[in-house]
Formats: C-alpha cells, sequence, structure tokens
C-alpha cells in the first residue's frame, strides 16, 4: 500500500522534495564545517592553516601525525581506552539488564522503591563526591588500577542503563511469551538468557552506544583513578599535549584528531544501528 | 489455583529479584550512594582541606553559606539559561530536521549522519576546537572569514555573549542526538494515520500539527527531561572553553561548586553546595515530568 | 548482524578482562613499592643493579620543561626511576589535595608555595630542613612552617614584557622608564596601526600580574607597603582602600585601549602568536614560552622590559621562586625520595633544572647562571633583586589572587566599579582566612 503511494506521488511533490534535499545538504555542508576544519587543519603547515584556514592543504603534512602519534604513545593509550570502555559497557550491560529485568517484571513495590533509588543517580553529578570517592576505591585497593576506572565509570552509568532496559522489558517484551516458557519448565535464569536477552537486542545496542560514548569521553575518573603513564587513556594524552603544545597547532590539532578518530571509527561502524537504536528503548513507538 | 502458580502469574521473581538487581545495587551503592551519603554527612561539618580529622558538627552553617554566595545568583541564573536554551533548541530544531530526514531523501543516511556526528566527540576535544574557532585573534576562524569579508572583529567572549557562545557549541553537538530520537519515535508512527488525513485533505503543515506533535510526546518528553538534567549539571564544556570567565560571565551551579568546594578546599560548603543541587535538579525534574504527562493527557 | 557484532563484543570484553586482570595487579604491586623494582629493572636493562625504585613524581607543567632535569636524575640516581605525572594546571590541586587526604599521592610533589603551607599544616609533607640549608632564605622562607621547610624552591620564575626589538627600533621608539612613558609609546603604536600588547584575556592572569607589578613598584616596595602582605594574611588590612589610587592610576591601560574587551576573546597561546608573528610590539610573558615565541618564528629579534611605576626606577619583575619539590610524607620510598631531592640541591641538579628555564635564577648557594641574551634589559632589575610576587605572602589566602584576575576582568568588562573589584578580592581573602 505504501509503495503504491508513493509511485503516485505528483510532480510538483517531487520537485518539492528536491528543494527539500538541497537545503537539507547545504545545511549540512555548515554542519559538517567544525570537523572538516579540524581535519584539513591536522594536514597544513601553521602558516598555511591561518592563511587559507578551509583550502584543502596544498601540502599534505602527515608527518603532523607521526609526531602525533608518538608524543601520545598511541598504541599503548589507545589500548587502554579501548580495555576500559569495552570491560565497562560490557559489565553496564549485563548488569543493568538482569536489573532492569527484575524491576520490569516484579510486581512487588520494590521494584518501583529500587528504581527510583536508580534513577536518583541521574541527578547527581559525580563530581561532587570525587572526594569520598577516592578514598573508597582507596579503601577497596583498586588504586592506580584501570578497575577502578572501570567500575566508577560503570557506576556513573547504571542508572541511564536500568531506565532503558526497564522502560524497553515494559512496553516491547511480552510477557506471554515468558509465561509460555515458564510452562515448558524454564528456570528463571534461563528465561532470561535465552527468551528475554535475545529480544533486548535493539535496546543493548542503545545502551552500548551511549555508555561507549560516555566511558571514552570522561576525562575526571581517569585523571583521578590513573596515576601512573602505563594506564593513561587517550584523553589524558591530549590533554598532556595541550599544555605541551597549546602553542603549536599542527601538533595539536592531529592529536585532538587521534583522540576522537577510534570514536568516529566506531560511529560508522555503528551508525546503522544508532538511528534504529538509540531511543528504541526509551521511545514507546 | 495453587499458590505457587498464583505467584508465578503475578510475575514476582520471588528471591531471583534481589540475585537480578544485586549486581548493578551493590556497584551503585559503593561507587555512588555511598559517596553521596559521605557528602550528605560532611555538609553538616566544618570539613576542609586545613580540617580533615576530628571533624565538629555545624548545623546547618555550610548551608547557609551556600545561599550567601555572592555568585549563587548568577550561577544559578546561567545554569538555568543554559539548561532551557540549549534543551529548547534541541526540539525546537530537532524535531523538523527528523521530520525531514524520514522523508524519502536520496541522500538521507548520509544527512543523518552528518547531523548526529558531533555527539561523538568530548567535551574536552569539543572545547579546544570550538577555541580556535571563535577565538577574536586573527587566528580565529570565523574572525579571519569575517576580516577577508572586511568585516571587523566579533568577539565571542564578552561578558554578554560568551555563555550563548557557548550554548551554541552545545546546541552544534547535541541538535542531532535529539534528532535521531525523534526519528526513531517518528518511525513508530503508523502511516496509515496519515493517509487517513491526506484523503481528509489535510496539508503537509496541518499533517505535522495534528499528527505528528502529539505522537511525539515521548520523545519530546526524554529530550525535555534528560536535556535540562544534563543542562543543570553541565560542566565540562563550559569548563574547557571558559572556565566560568570572562569575569564570572560563565560561571554556573557546577563550576561555582567545583571552584569553591573543591579548588578552595571548602569541602563542606562544597557537600553542601552538591545536597542543594541535587535537590534542585529532584524538583525540576519532577515538575518537568508532571508537566509533561499532563500535557501527553491531554493530547493523547 | 548484530549478532555478530554483539558476540564480538563478549569475546573482546573477555579477552580484556584477562589482560585486565594481570595490568591491574602489577599495578598494586607497583604500589607496595620495592618488590616492582626488581621487575622494571629487568625491562629497562637486566645487567645494571637489581633493585630499583619507583618513584612518582607530579607537576603542573608538562614533562619536556624539566626534560634536563629528569635525563639528569636518570644519571644522578640510576636506582630510581622516575615516573612523572602531567596533571594540568586546572585540575592539580584538585586532584593533589583529593590523593593526599587519603594517604597517596605522588612521592614527589611540584607544590606552589600556598598548597605547599597547606599541606605542610596537615602534616602531608615530610620536612626538608637539611638540603634546605643549602639554599637562601629568600628561597625556602616562603616553603617554611613553624621553623621547619617543605619543599626546596626549584627555579624562580619572573614574567614581565617582551617586545619585539625590530617595531621599536624601525619606528625609533625608546624603552619607557617610567609607566607613563609606556602609556606613550603603547598610543604611540596605535597611532602607527600595531596592536601595542598582545594579552589572552580570555584568561585571568594577564592583568592579575600587569596590575599587581604596578602597584608593586607604586606601594608594596615602598616602607609604608612593605609590609602589606603580612598585615593582609592576618586580616589587618584590606585592599579596598589601600591600593585604589594606584589601580585608579593604572587603569589608563584600559581606557587608553591598551586593554580592550575584545582581548576576552583572545587566549594566552593565540596572544603569544599574534606576537610571535609580527602582529602586536609586546607581550606580557617570562622564559617558559620562549621557546615557544622562537619556534613561531626563529627571526624575531626579542628582549624583556620591567614594569615600571610612575617614577623613574630599575623597574619590577613579577615573580619569586617557582614550583617546590616537596616529598610526601606517606610516601613509601621517603630515603629514595629524599636522594632524588639531594639530587637537585647539587650545582649539576640546579644547571640541568635551569636548562629548561633559561633565565630564571636559583636559590642553591653558589649556584649562579648567565642570563641570556633575551633578558638583557631586565639585568638591571633582576640584579636589583627587583623581583616579587604579592600574592605569595597572603598564606593560607593566596589562591585567591586567581579571584583577583577574575574580578580585574569584570573591571574591564565594565560590570563593577574597582571598589567594587577590591571589596571582592578582600572577601574572597577573608573568606580563605576564615578556613
Amino acid at each position: 500500500m505504501r509503495k503504491r503511494r508513493i509511485r503516485q506521488v505528483s510532480r510538483k511533490e517531487q520537485r518539492k522534495l528536491w528543494i527539500t534535499e538541497m537545503i537539507m545538504v547545504v545545511l549540512a555542508v555548515i554542519w559538517f564545517i567544525p570537523v572538516y576544519y579540524l581535519i584539513v587543519t591536522t594536514l597544513k603547515s601553521p602558516q598555511e592553516a591561518t592563511q587559507s584556514p578551509l583550502g584543502l592543504p596544498k601540502v599534505w603534512m602527515f608527518e603532523n601525525y607521526v609526531q602525533a602519534w608518538n608524543k601520545m604513545e598511541y598504541p599503548r593509550a589507545l589500548f587502554n581506552t579501548v580495555q576500559i570502555t569495552v570491560l565497562a559497557v560490557a559489565i553496564i550491560v549485563l548488569i543493568t539488564s538482569l536489573a532492569g529485568y527484575a524491576m520490569a517484571r516484579t510486581r512487588t513495590k520494590w521494584g518501583n522503591r529500587f528504581f527510583l533509588l536508580f534513577l536518583a543517580g541521574l541527578m547527581v553529578p559525580f563530581q561532587m563526591n570525587i572526594v569520598s570517592l577516592f578514598k573508597i576505591v582507596k579503601t577497596i585497593g583498586l588504586m592506580n588500577t584501570v578497575w577502578a576506572v572501570i567500575l566508577v565509570d560503570v557506576a556513573i552509568n547504571i542508572p541511564q542503563g536500568i531506565f532503558l532496559f526497564k522502560e524497553f522489558i515494559e512496553s516491547s517484551v511480552p510477557r506471554e511469551l515468558e509465561e509460555a516458557a515458564e510452562i515448558d519448565g524454564c528456570s528463571v535464569i534461563q528465561k532470561f538468557f535465552v527468551i528475554v536477552l535475545p529480544l533486548l537486542k535493539p535496546v543493548i545496542a542503545t545502551v552500548v552506544i551511549i555508555v561507549t560514548l560516555n566511558v571514552w569521553n570522561e576525562f575526571m575518573t581517569p585523571l583521578l583513578f590513573i596515576q601512573s603513564r602505563e594506564n593513561s587513556v587517550i584523553l589524558q594524552e591530549v590533554s598532556r599535549n595541550i599544555g605541551q603544545f597549546s602553542t603549536d597547532w599542527t601538533a595539536l590539532f592531529p592529536m585532538l584528531m587521534l583522540g576522537v578518530a577510534p570514536l568516529m571509527l566506531f560511529y560508522l561502524f555503528m551508525q546503522k544501528y544508532i538511528i534504529a537504536g538509540v531511543a528504541a528503548g526509551a521511545v514507546k513507538g | 489455583m495453587t499458590k505457587t502458580k498464583k505467584k508465578r502469574e503475578c510475575g514476582s521473581l520471588g528471591h531471583y529479584f534481589i540475585l537480578f538487581i544485586l549486581p548493578a545495587l551493590i556497584i551503585y551503592l559503593t561507587f555512588s550512594i555511598l559517596p553521596f551519603f559521605f557528602t550528605f554527612i560532611y555538609s553538616f561539618t566544618d570539613y576542609s582541606d586545613i580540617k580533615i580529622k576530628d571533624l565538629d558538627f555545624v548545623g546547618i552553617k555550610n548551608y547557609l553559606t551556600v545561599l550567601k554566595t555572592p555568585l549563587m545568583k548568577i550561577a544559578i541564573k546561567n545554569s538555568l539559561i543554559y539548561a532551557v536554551v540549549l534543551t529548547g533548541f534541541q526540539v525546537i530544531l530537532g524535531l523538523p530536521l527528523a521530520v525531514v530526514l524520514n522523508k524519502k531523501l536520496k541522500t538521507r543516511n548520509l544527512l543523518r549522519a552528518v547531523y548526529f556526528f558531533p555527539a561523538v566527540f568530548s567535551s574536552l576535544i569539543i572545547g579546544y576546537l570550538w577555541n580556535f574557532i571563535l577565538s577574536s585573534s586573527d587566528y580565529g576562524l570565523i574572525n579571519n572569514l569575517l576580516h577577508q569579508l572586511g568585516v571587523n572583529t566579533v568577539n565571542f567572549f564578552t561578558a554578554d555573549r560568551a555563555l550563548y557562545s557557548v550554548i551554541f557549541t552545545q546546541i552544534w553537538q547535541w541538535t542531532g542526538w535529539a534528532m535521531v530520537i525523534f526519528l526513531a519515535n517518528l518511525q513508530g508512527i503508523s502511516p496509515e494515520l496519515y493517509e487517513a488525513a491526506a484523503i481528509d485533505g489535510a496539508d503537509g503543515r496541518q499533517q505535522f500539527f495534528r499528527i505528528t506533535l502529539p505522537l511525539m510526546c515521548p520523545s519530546v518528553k526524554i529530550i525535555v527531561v534528560t536535556g535540562l538534567i544534563g543542562g543543570m549539571k553541565a560542566f565540562d564544556a563550559i569548563y574547557s572553553m571558559t572556565s566560568g570567565g570572562p569575569g564570572n560571565a560563565t560561571e554556573t551551579v557546577m563550576t561555582v561548586m567545583m571552584d569553591k568546594g573543591i579548588s578552595d578546599g571548602f569541602y563542606a560548603v562544597g557537600s553542601a553546595f552538591g545536597v542543594c543541587f541535587f535537590i534542585i535538579v529532584l524538583l525540576i525534574s519532577g515538575l518537568t515530568n508532571k508537566l509533561m504527562s499532563k500535557w501527553s493527557e491531554a493530547i493523547g | 548482524m548484530k549478532k555478530k557484532v554483539l558476540s564480538m563484543l563478549l569475546t573482546a570484553a573477555m579477552a580484556m578482562s584477562l589482560l585486565a586482570g594481570c595490568g591491574g595487579s602489577t599495578d598494586t604491586a607497583a604500589d607496595a613499592a620495592t618488590d616492582t623494582g626488581a621487575e622494571t629493572g629487568a625491562e629497562e636493562d637486566s645487567s645494571t643493579s637489581g633493585e630499583k625504585v619507583t618513584l612518582r613524581m607530579s607537576y603542573w607543567n608538562s614533562e619536556d620543561t624539566v626534560q634536563a632535569l629528569l635525563d639528569y636524575l636518570a644519571q644522578a640516581v640510576p636506582h630510581v626511576e622516575i615516573e612523572y605525572q602531567f596533571i594540568d594546571n586546572s585540575n592539580y590541586d584538585t586532584i593533589i589535595d583529593t590523593q593526599l587526604s587519603a594517604g597517596e599521592g605522588p612521592d614527589i610533589i611540584c607544590e606552589s608555595p600556598g598548597s605547599t603551607l597547606r599541606h605542610a599544616r596537615l602534616g602531608y609533607l615530610a620536612e626538608v630542613n637539611e638540603l634546605a640549608a643549602k639554599y637562601s632564605d629568600a628561597g625556602t622562607s616562603v616553603y617554611s612552617l613553624e621553623g621547619n621547610t617543605y619543599a626546596l624552591p626549584g627555579i624562580s620564575w619572573f614574567e614581565g614584557i617582551y617586545y619585539n626589538k625590530a617595531l621599536f627600533e624601525e619606528n625609533g621608539i625608546e624603552l619607557p622608564r617610567t609607566f607613563d612613558e609606556y602609556i606613550e609609546v603603547c598610543k604611540k603604536f596605535q597611532d602607527l596601526g600595531i596592536t601595542p600588547l598582545a594579552a589572552g584575556l580570555k584568561s585571568w592572569e594577564p592583568m592579575l600580574k600587569n596590575s599587581m607589578a604596578f602597584v608593586t613598584a607604586e606601594y608594596l616596595s615602598t616602607e609604608e607597603g612593605k609590609s602589606f602582605g603580612e598585615k593582609y594574611r592576618n586580616g589587618e588590612i584590606t585592599m579596598d582602600g589601600t591600593w585604589n589610587t594606584y589601580l585608579e592610576k593604572w587603569s589608563q591601560m584600559i581606557t587608553e585601549g591598551i586593554y580592550t574587551t575584545d582581548m576576552t576573546g583572545i587566549d594566552h597561546a593565540q596572544a603569544l602568536e599574534q606576537f610571535a608573528t609580527g602582529g602586536a610590539a609586546m607581550f606580557c610573558s617570562g622564559p617558559w614560552d620562549y621557546e615557544a615565541i622562537m619556534e613561531k618564528n626563529p627571526d624575531l629579534q626579542i628582549d624583556m622590559m620591567p614594569f615600571n611605576g610612575t617614577k623613574e626606577s630599575a623597574g619590577w619583575l613579577i615573580g619569586g621562586p617557582g614550583c617546590g619539590f616537596a616529598v610526601n610524607e606517606a610516601s613509601a620510598n621517603k630515603e629514595a625520595a629524599m636522594e632524588v631531592l639531594a639530587a637537585i640541591s647539587t650545582y649539576e641538579g640546579q644547571a640541568a633544572l635551569w636548562e629548561n628555564n633559561q633565565g630564571g635564577s636559583s636559590y642553591l648557594e653558589g649556584a649562579s647562571f648567565d642570563l641570556p641574551e633575551a633578558y638583557t634589559s631586565v639585568s638591571e632589575t633582576l640584579a636589583a633583586g627587583n623581583v616579587y610576587c604579592p600574592w605569595n605572602e597572603w598564606g593560607v589566602a593566596a589562591s585567591a589572587h586567581e579571584t583577583y584576575g577574575t574580578e580585574f576582568q569584570n573591571y574591564l568588562l565594565g560590570s563593577q566599579d574597582l571598589a567594587v573589584t577590591l571589596q571582592n578580592v578582600d572577601a574572597a581573602v577573608a573568606e580563605l582566612l576564615s578556613k
């Protein structure tokens, strides 16, 4: 039915669509200028960057990247960042899907009580607790390990994860399926992993995207808990070099670029799921 | 019906409830609730960077200090402007953007990608990048272009403009995010509704106001609530672009709290600040939630 | 496809957790100190000494500003491995305070005078009296509390006015000897269409130093003003009512359009670039920026002039002991840390430190270095000892100098008059003193 309508779209409407498209493309080009500016500047000499800020580089200065790569000890920093992000994301997905499920399915008032407790976390900026947070991490003995960063980042993101999972399960996972499984003799744990979890894929994608961005871009926790350069993450390296190269654009911009490049790749890779996924859990369609 | 059977139908998970919640709860209690609890306690003591042991109870003195802090008024005002303007633009720009990019445009996937892209940047990097773009020196991208056009320097960081300059960069960064959430919502709206409206003779604009807008309530609610909370909590972007300056023009609740409560070492006052902040945000989000629910009831 | 992505993520997560597991355990071991020494040593080169101690040292300037010192230390104390931790200025105090209050933190800490006193009072720092005896009092006094010294002064810092020699010579402009002459010089450049002074007023620093230098020349260096700092930290005097007349005069910097409101959109690095590329005749800064300026423009000929008061004098520079080296009382390797400090407290150590801070002077008895050419015009000022940092005397309220800078931004932007500006600073100081 839909297809037929599209074929029926009149010429006038087609022209309107085409004009809309042109406007959107022009807007998108303007929208993209800052990113384009970041990218082309990384490949220019300082003089050229000043003279023609938006032109394409005349000489492509790839050596800017070589210097940035070495100064940042990039492979190590990248490995640390990826390690922290992947682990934090994996933990978040596992524990908040379990908790969200429990809260969505229980009918005791405890479900809602716990839910509110978790949601309150959204309203507390974690920065205000850093002094006591630091003491706790030290007491547990996690100081200067990646686990300190991972667990704190997990804690920061728990409210959002639980919110997304609970809402999604309530709105989009039919109870009937689970009831049928239960009659077939599935245990609760089996039921969750075999029946429910596969149905959560869209919202898992959402949580993976949001938490990846949050954890990757979190600057304060690594700064607080990772003291040796051995364990430092990409943003720490960027910040270290901003101090050193603040006067030297062409050295600094490639570092900014290397700082976001992995996320850009992640984005390109996950792009398909992002549109479908980002709001899947939250919006009851 | 036996008792167990009944229990199962009610969906109660029994002891599995606590088992499932436990991992999240332990981490959350340890790294979020416990520190907040300490913060709460500290807010009634004389804890500071020169008094860390044998703390004395001082009642609500710290809360009075918070209320008396001269920067408080500017900070609350700026935070509110920041949260409301940013959230407003996310909706005003993001919603039409989503509607248009939901149409059958040839390049729509690419367009969506471009608009969403800024959301992947960390605020540290956004801060430095826009610093270069908005600088009023000859090396600032915008002023450089203006100079080439023969226009005089525009300073984006005056007392009046600085806050809006920062907000502008954040609109650039987060509108795409809002767009994606609106898109997901739009895709859930059945096309039959539009067809019916078209048969009734409704044009595009009427369709938007009669069908799209009312049904977009859930996603608008999400953007408004999270946008306001996030806006009130905003710290990184402001810090990396203006650090609250020039003067106190861009101080927000968070920058004041970090400066007074942490950097200057008034930990107890900072803690009281945090508790007040929590209550304010709680009230704002509760209120927004209520209003939005009313709206959805009214049009739903 | 989705399934594939998820399973990939899970596999990756598992692999990572294994790696994180061992990474984590080594680090805890590193905290427990000496036993990792063998490990790190073995990693470096197994032939040399078996027992290598790893010490962490933190500083708010990046590694390259102390590179020569680090190289020197690697030779002078070969059994110590220094792990350098950079924390940017705006986060430095927060991070260090947090770490120290939990009994953690770097073994060797670079401290400002203000934070040294604060940390010493809380017992976070070990006394370094024995080594401090090798330094002059001028250097150690700001790090001393109740008869003990808690940090060793590094190379001093000073800030003056770098100027572009060619621009002055080509236009036949003489170096100013008084504040009024300075204003005249600036006007001449303005008439020539050249920006007289490049300033990154997005930061609170430039106006702080510039105005305080003027007050130092006019008041703080006089008999009458000498005790201001002491009285101020004891809460016996306020800035409002004392500094007003001098700052009214200094405000010509603003009324004559030398400092403009447009400059609040420029940061320090951009101002530096403007000066280095010949876009401005002068730029207030110190030796730490020299290399950056010369890198931008190797052909630039620069010299430094001092700040002047209304009367002719040798001029004044803002500055004092730079970062002080302190030892963490809670360090598991206090002895090794002391050895490092002892190595710094030698002529060679100071020379290595000076290498990356050329122009500053050492407070170590008997260590003096030649002044580089770029400071010819301030040699008289330095010889007269006219280097002063007013807020170093404010005790625990020293950090209020930042408020002073921000309040002057407000003043520049016209949102308040001078009296209110100074009252706000007084209020911030009073609050800090009340702690």
